[in-house]
């Protein structure tokens, strides 16, 4: 078997030692991060960039996406013992899971939801090892018509699906793309928007961009919110131990929840938060007394850590298969490889096998040990939630200072870290959503090539974009999508004249 | 405390405002035609897409009623005070200094007493040094007199 054999080679890759310590950096710092509220995933992703300038590809990005999912079992824990969500997916956990804490079942919680990340990333693994090759093989007859008409549906999904209202989120889509115009053109050579400033000759470095967007502004947003002064409860080993009727309660819901998160998270825009919300609304459909859920339902929990950690696994099938990010925390994955000259697409499979079957070799050891780091050790990271935030924010600043210096040891980058910082701010506090302008900002200069390709192709005609069929089908549901995002924001405004703030919904 | 929906007016005209800014500074750019695009005609595009979401975004607003816009002027300025200072100090006094100095200045929003600020600075300033000039080996001056 073919697929034995790469997985075979994958845990080779995997297991090399110097792969087994990134990776447990990453969940590690995944965990940490996913525990205190206020630092997200993408926050220490970018911290962690430019680190990955230092090490190899295959290193960079199995540590990279160890914060990622590694943030999704730890983002729970904040949910259950301070009802505060350490991570936006893990809002719902908080809706059953503090209830259980205040029973006294915090240990139980615990255990179940770790549990079922696990089984949420498995069965998510699966569907990626299965179907990535043949994605890539389909995007292997794409032509560049195609590329710009899948990267356009992927940000338009991920824009007015984000949350919050469509057109700001696709105004923050359209600013990305206008960031990544700055710098060089490639085709011309023309300096653009550099303001004979030399550094803007090379464009927005992205790890400034990344560390401003939600570094600076995160800990600005943060500091004394009243979130980070509550105190969790300790929490006994003894008590996480579940009966087996109170297991048997969970094994359904998981598996719901694993299909549910890993058919979602493949789609683009579609990301971890959407599925967990959803996991939740069909336990509560298909559950025989409703009235339990947001008073302590296990179901409650474990369908959407499922559903989370199921879609944080199959979110880097469309990255790894296409080259096309499904979010921003993708694209900034997929920036960390073009760092270091590998372009993301169809090609990558076939051409960098190393990276792509150790990557997905690592998610295994990865997942092992977020059970081991969550389970056993969960009194460390109880004990970290009593830390102040104020002890760590200073800190975090000056990591992102000096971690963008090591880019190019220039100064020049941690002025542009602040001035970006201001911008991130300015959106947060206008209430646009910063992750879509990285996820522009990484796709512009993808889209600009590719449009100029398919135009050149067609001497000029646009209709080349509707007269291939992939690319008309993924136009027509482009157009589709902003048709039904237009027509829920018209009836939204017809429909009465509540706050539009409470009509915005959870982000 | 409700008013006209500031978010969306402010933010729709900003968007707007980058909008137009892209595509009229970049009108010094090539144009090209759609078959052989010049370096312009990308920015332009997406120039006044932006403009015209940012008009979508704000004039809705006008005539819908919102919440004050709340900024946090205190956390702001100090936070991105302290990263300032640390570009202008880095070179000038070494790391220890300047991560002493940016903790000090970005901790001036958090409700703390001074004992506990110097502490925080120092230990943050020592586990600085430790990780990047000593464990990551980046050549940087470490105390003032070695800058």
């Amino acid at each position: 078997m073919e697929l034995f054999d790469n997985l075979w080679m994958g845990l080779g890759v995997a297991a090399q030692p110097m792969n087994l310590a990134y990776c447990f950096l990453g969940v590690f710092l995944g965990t940490l991060v996913g525990v205190l509220p206020g630092i997200g995933a993408l926050a220490a992703i970018s911290l962690l960039l430019p680190v990955t300038y230092h090490i190899p590809p295959t290193s960079a990005i199995i540590m990279l996406a160890g914060v990622y999912y590694g943030a999704q079992y730890g983002g729970s824990t904040a949910a259950i013992l301070l009802n505060l969500p350490g991570t936006p997916s893990s809002a719902v956990t908080c809706l059953d899971g503090y209830p259980m804490a205040k029973n006294g079942r915090a240990g139980l919680a615990l255990f179940v939801t770790t549990i079922a990340s696990l089984v949420g990333a498995m069965a998510g693994l699966v569907l990626l090892v299965l179907f990535s090759p043949a994605i890539a093989e389909l995007g292997l007859k794409f032509g560049p018509t195609e590329f710009f008409s899948m990267m356009l549906l992927g940000l338009v999904a991920a824009s007015s699906m984000s949350g919050g209202s469509a057109a700001k989120g696709l105004a923050t889509v359209v600013l990305g793309l206008l960031l990544g115009t700055i710098g060089t053109d490639v085709n011309s050579g023309t300096a653009r928007y550099a303001f004979d400033i030399s550094e803007l000759q090379d464009g927005i470095n992205l790890v400034a961009l990344a560390m401003g967007l939600f570094g600076v502004a995160e800990v600005v947003r943060s500091i004394n919110s009243a979130d980070t002064h509550k105190q969790p409860s300790k929490v006994p080993m003894r008590a996480m131990v579940p009966t087996r009727q109170e297991f048997g309660a969970t094994i359904k819901p998981m598996l719901r929840g694993s299909a549910l998160g890993s058919a979602l998270g493949a789609l683009p825009g579609v990301g971890p938060s959407i599925a967990a919300f959803m996991a939740y609304a069909i336990e509560k459909r298909v559950a025989k007394d409703p009235g339990r859920f947001g008073q302590g339902a296990i179901e409650g929990i474990s369908a959407p850590e499922s559903a989370n950690n199921a879609s944080a696994q199959t979110a880097f099938v469309p990255s790894l298969s296409l080259g096309i990010p499904g979010d921003a925390v993708m694209a900034v994955m997929l920036g960390a490889l073009i760092i270091h000259g590998i372009a993301p697409g169809p090609m990558l499979i076939s051409q960098q096998p190393e990276l792509f079957w150790g990557l997905v070799a690592s998610f295994l050891i990865g997942n092992v040990m977020l059970v081991i780091l969550n389970l056993p050790t969960i009194g460390l990271w109880v004990a970290l939630l009593r830390i102040p935030f104020a002890w760590m924010y200073p800190a975090i600043l000056v990591f992102v200072a000096l971690g963008v210096y090591s880019v190019n040891s220039n100064p020049f980058d941690i002025y542009m870290v602040a001035a970006l910082g201001v911008l991130g701010y300015a959106l947060m506090v206008l209430r646009f959503e910063p992750a879509p302008l990285l996820l522009g900002y990484i796709l512009g200069p993808m889209l600009e090539e590719n449009l100029r390709r398919g135009l050149l192709l067609s001497r000029g005609d646009p209709s080349i974009f509707i007269e291939r069929p992939i690319s008309a089908t993924l136009l027509a549901m482009t157009a589709l999508l902003l048709a039904w995002t237009a027509w829920g924001a018209l009836r939204k405004r017809l429909g009465g004249s509540r706050p539009q703030d409470a009509a915005e919904g959870p982000a | 405390m409700t008013t006209r929906d500031i978010h969306g007016l402010l933010g729709g005209l900003g968007m707007a405002g980058a909008g137009a800014f892209f595509a009229i500074y970049g009108s010094q750019y090539t144009m090209g035609t759609a078959a052989r695009m010049g370096a312009g005609f990308f920015p332009a595009i997406l120039g006044w897409i932006l403009v015209a979401l940012g008009l979508l975004i704000a004039l809705p607003a006008c005539w819908r009623r919102g919440e004050a816009v709340v900024v946090q002027w205190s956390n702001l300025i100090w936070s991105v005070l302290g990263v300032v200072a640390f570009a202008a100090m880095l070179k000038a006094v070494g790391v220890v200094v300047a991560s002493f100095a940016t903790c000090l200045i970005t901790l001036m929003p958090a409700r703390m007493a001074l004992r506990l600020r110097l502490l925080v600075s120092a230990v943050i300033a020592g586990l600085t040094t430790l990780t990047f000039v000593i464990g990551l080996r980046m050549t940087l001056p470490i105390w003032p007199w070695q800058a």
